[in-house]
């Protein structure tokens, strides 16, 4: 049932985890996906998120030389502020083709200036970004702050808790997508299709965190069309990126 | 492999979910390969339970692969004994399902106690929703007092699972349930460490959860075909007397 396309994982990290005793290392990391059959995993590095947002990118623009297939993704840090546009602008040039930002981990507010103004930054560069929206009012928050924005901004964590308000934000924003790992409401795909289309979600694992499965077998088995599933699995993502994961 | 869904809801939600009719719910359970499912109606779990649980008997009536848990609600002790007469001895209905977690009453509560106690003639297994640690580190009491009751923790109690895992290791009466978006990649193969593999149940929490999702967590547990199959059938099939 599987797409023929090639599979790319838009949500993965790597490095170390303080907070709980997990193998997430780059070798876990591309363990788990060539067990799933994917081709491009997009990843940032947990050195990125937790301790220091340069030396996390440095970090993972090497791992991505070293390791075939991953795809690397930048972060910055809001509460930085000033010092992260420089950072952004850099990574930007040496051609990262995704941004990530972690409000969740690293607890600034959604409600919060910096972040109004590194997203408008992103916009400016063009580069799209993947932010994480798991509570009810944070999708309606994010697409207020991206109203004006033309680059995709993809929300993460999206699940059957707050699904109808993430749909309710991509009806109204055109350059909002969904990234898939916690869409796991028996017929999520089938109702977002159905609503917005299925060119505007994105398969992402958020392994090895998570179980690859989960989220795999979740879009496998969706009652969509081979050509949906397919561009969910890969297409949509690499249209997202220009075809910079290539 | 064939599965047992032992935690399932049946009715409306208020979530952007078609799929809730029974017909909807067969066709899933089809596509999964799921052979039966043990359901409570939403409507008894968030509203009215005697009319949930009077509407779930109608919706599964001849439905060879649904069943029904009866919910009860501590706040009503007589109603819910009544409940648990009318419906126990029913060939359908295979056990109890409490949400003291939704309905903010603890589980160490007198009423939950009176309920429990109630339960003692009907030999069934009760499924219990109950989140976070006080609630879950109190479950360890009721455990105790209730020894000849078996019971389901539902998500493991969600974001404390893995107090419900050491909660579980010491007391035999205590089943999980392993569906929880909360856990880590490795939490069935710690829970199987810890407690053993019979006492794992699936469920997939449907219609709020897509049994893939749920399946993809034990499809990719480091465990061997027949732990899995124990998981996934044969414990629910034991515990359940299937």
């Amino acid at each position: 049932m599987s797409s023929q396309r090639p599979i790319i994982d838009a949500n993965t990290i790597c490095g170390f985890w303080a907070t709980r005793q997990m193998d997430i290392s780059p070798e876990a990391l591309a363990r788990v996906m060539q067990q799933g059959g994917v081709a491009r995993y997009l990843a940032v590095s947990t050195t990125g998120i937790f301790h220091d947002y340069r030396a996390g990118n440095d970090e993972t623009l090497n791992l991505a030389q070293q390791f075939q297939g991953m795809v690397p993704v930048a972060t910055v840090d809001p509460r930085q502020y000033v010092d992260c546009f420089s950072e952004l602008e850099r990574r930007s040039e040496q051609g990262f083709s995704l941004f990530r930002l972690f409000p969740d981990l690293q607890g600034y507010p959604l409600n919060f200036s910096p972040l109004q103004d590194v997203l408008a930054k992103l916009n400016e560069l063009g580069k799209p970004v993947m932010i994480p929206a798991p509570q009810m009012g944070d999708a309606t928050m994010l697409a207020e702050k991206v109203a004006f924005n033309q680059t995709p901004v993809i929300l993460t964590s999206v699940s059957c808790d707050n699904l109808g308000e993430a749909l309710s934000v991509m009806k109204s924003c055109a350059q909002i997508y969904l990234e898939s790992h916690l869409l796991n409401s028996p017929d999520a795909f089938e109702v977002i299709v159905s609503e917005v289309g299925p060119d505007r979600i994105v398969f992402g694992s958020n392994a090895p965190l998570r179980y690859f499965a989960s989220s795999y077998l979740s879009v496998t088995t969706a009652g969509v069309s081979d050509n949906d599933r397919a561009n969910i699995l890969g297409g949509n993502i690499r249209r997202v990126l220009a075809a910079k994961t290539e | 492999m064939p599965v047992i869904d032992v935690i399932a809801q049946w009715g409306p939600r208020p979530n952007p979910i078609r799929a809730s009719s029974v017909e909807a719910i067969t066709s899933i359970l089809q596509r999964f390969d799921i052979e039966k499912c043990i359901l409570s109606a939403t409507e008894g779990i968030r509203h009215d339970f005697v009319r949930g649980n009077e509407r779930l008997a109608e919706a599964i009536d001849g439905e060879e692969r649904l069943f029904g848990y009866a919910t009860v609600n501590p706040n009503y002790v007589e109603a819910s004994i009544g409940e648990l007469r009318k419906y126990l001895y029913k060939e359908d209905f295979l056990g109890v399902v409490m949400h003291t977690s939704t309905l903010g009453i603890e589980i160490d509560a007198p009423e939950v106690k009176d309920c429990l106690n109630a339960c003692r003639r009907y030999d069934k297994p009760i499924l219990l929703y109950c989140y976070g640690d006080g609630e879950v580190r109190k479950l360890v009491a009721i455990l105790e007092e209730f020894e000849s009751l078996n019971f389901i923790l539902a998500h493991m109690g969600g974001d404390a699972w893995e107090n419900g895992m050491e909660v579980a290791s010491d007391h035999f009466n205590l089943f999980l349930g392993p569906c929880t978006f909360h856990a880590a990649r490795d939490h069935i193969k710690k829970a199987v460490e810890k407690i053993g593999d019979r006492r794992l149940v699936f469920g997939s929490d449907l219609t709020l959860i897509n049994p893939a999702f749920v399946a993809g967590m034990v499809r990719d547990a480091d465990l061997t075909v027949q732990q899995k199959e124990r998981i996934f059938y044969r414990n629910a099939k034991e515990l359940f007397g299937l």
